[in-house]
């Protein structure tokens, strides 16, 4: 009997992923069993409203089971020395209330991330094992990713909230590309750029005239131009530019995109560049970070058999 | 993609039969939904839609987990369950507010926990979390305006349209909280994957919603 005949095809997805991910040169992180829950408490606006389950150590000491693996990347990878950037991939559990049903659940996680000095071509790597991933999962299915650009939607909030519309209101209309609630607010009418950018939607050469045309508005041409450039590698029929994504502003610090399956009604892949969460950490400043993470327990094509 | 059908989830009712009919005008019709029938699915594939009747609080819930790519749903539902969905349009049908109401005069500013009842209790933590008071919240489902009439609650956080109801049980508005009305919402897969079709259709509603307001 092989190895495949015992195996359920969320497991065989998870390795066929790791397989991946090594062979494009990321080397595995395992995380500790337990961490300190100030780990997760100091940076709770990264993990965006994540409930926590705490417990007690030997010492009485507050623990955590992790909601959340970039954050103990990040802090492991803060003690080592590095003279080229560092690209890991991991296979863990997380444990958090999952966004549905609103109970806690304990869900497996596969990602990748990069952190150290890098360039535009290490974003593009990243955006490519992600599209690469999606072709893994997708089992013939439509697949694609959803890009958006923290910079842009951050020049776009200060424009409107500048004009006297209120910044939270404004971040989840656009989240959720609710025109009507936005041309609500103050100062906002239907050629705001907030309006136009929660409008857009489609494939990177449909829409980038129009995005160019928001940038120059509020001075955000070079995030458009990064945008248009990391809309040209591998994959690039299957990447849509939307701004509804980009959770999470605080940490995030450019590019961020989901990943979709047709059939699948959620995201089953999210990630991007999260610059700000080093700066918590005590970085150097020319420090970046992207990464992703792969949901396997919210794709429901890998449960049938 | 021609052969893809969006799935609409409708609110069961008149509110539901109204937004129907604005589907219908937007060249999405469907005759055999408004038969004598207890189907609860219709199929109209010359049109591209399936049409399902869900009971008004759980449109939201169809289209946030995918049973259905768009929906109808009132603001009040999306402001109390907070669904991970798109907003696309204002229907501006089923017209109403969400307000504090309690007897004319009532102080709401005072020192203690005010005891509010009502049938949106997330809705309701909101707005007194937003304004700093301390509340208690009173989950009912229906004849809210007793409430207070028996001591139970000093306000109640309810939908009010005319605000008949509240006369008559001698209660008045005390606070709005919100304008309400119906939405056409999607699911946000299910958006992504149909969005050509689905903007084509917001774009035939809007069309239609914006004619009748002018």
């Amino acid at each position: 009997m092989s190895f495949e005949a015992v195996l359920t095809s969320k497991e065989i997805a998870a390795l066929s992923l790791r397989e991946l991910y090594a062979s494009a040169g990321f080397s595995r992180f395992v995380c500790r069993r337990f961490d300190e829950y100030s780990l997760y408490a100091d940076n709770k606006e990264f993990l965006s409203g994540l409930d926590i389950i705490t417990f007690s150590g030997k010492d009485g000491e507050l623990l955590a089971l992790r909601p959340d693996v970039t954050l103990p990347i990040v802090k492991a990878v803060r003690a080592r020395e590095l003279s080229e950037p560092i690209k890991l991939y991991y296979h863990e559990s997380v444990y958090r209330k999952s966004g549905l049903s609103r109970e806690y659940r304990e869900l497996s996680q596969v990602g990748a991330e990069v952190i150290g000095v890098f360039d535009g071509k290490t974003q593009q790597e990243v955006l490519s094992l992600a599209f690469r991933s999606l072709n893994v999962l997708r089992n013939g299915r439509e697949a694609f990713l959803d890009v958006s650009h923290v910079g842009i939607i951050k020049k776009t909030i200060d424009h409107a909230a500048a004009r006297g519309a209120d910044g939270a209101a404004l971040a989840k209309h656009l989240s959720r590309k609710n025109i009507p609630g936005l041309l609500k607010l103050p100062g906002i009418e239907q050629n705001a750029p907030v309006v136009r950018l929660a409008a857009l939607y489609g494939q990177a050469s449909e829409v980038m005239p129009e995005l160019t045309a928001i940038c120059a508005g509020i001075g955000a041409q070079a995030e458009a131009a990064e945008l248009a450039e990391l809309c040209k590698g591998e994959g690039g029929e299957s990447i849509r530019i939307d701004f509804s994504v980009g959770n999470g502003l605080h940490y995030y610090s450019g590019l961020v995109f989901d990943g979709f399956i047709a059939g699948e009604t959620q995201a089953v892949l999210s990630g991007g560049r999260y610059d700000g969460l080093l700066r918590n950490f005590g970085y150097p400043k020319e420090y970046s970070a992207v990464g992703f993470a792969v949901y396997l327990d919210k794709i429901r094509g890998l449960d049938e058999n | 993609m021609s052969e893809q059908i969006i799935n609409i989830a409708l609110q069961k009712g008149r509110l539901g039969e109204e937004v129907y009919a604005i589907f219908e005008r937007a060249g999405y019709g469907c005759p055999e939904i408004l038969s004598d029938t207890r189907k609860l699915i219709f199929d109209a594939p010359e049109a591209g839609v399936r049409y399902f009747w869900v009971k008004p609080t759980d449109s939201a819930v169809y289209v946030e987990r995918g049973a259905a790519d768009i929906g109808v749903s009132g603001l009040d539902i999306l402001l109390d369950g907070k669904p991970d969905v798109y907003e696309l349009l204002d229907l501006n049908v089923g017209v109403c507010r969400l307000a504090v109401a309690g007897f004319a005069g009532f102080d709401m500013n005072t020192a203690r926990e005010l005891r509010v009842a009502t049938k949106f209790p997330q809705a309701a933590k909101d707005y007194f979390a937003g304004i700093g008071q301390e509340i208690d919240i009173i989950k009912l489902n229906g004849s809210i305006e007793l409430a207070p009439l028996l001591g139970l609650a000093d306000v109640i956080v309810d939908i009010v349209e005319s605000g008949k109801t509240l006369a008559e049980n001698g209660l008045v508005v005390l606070r709005d909280i919100s304008d309400i009305s119906a939405r056409l919402i999607a699911n946000k897969a299910g958006f992504k994957l149909k969005y050509r079709r689905i903007e084509e259709l917001a774009e035939k509603i809007r069309r239609v919603t914006d004619g009748e307001k002018g």
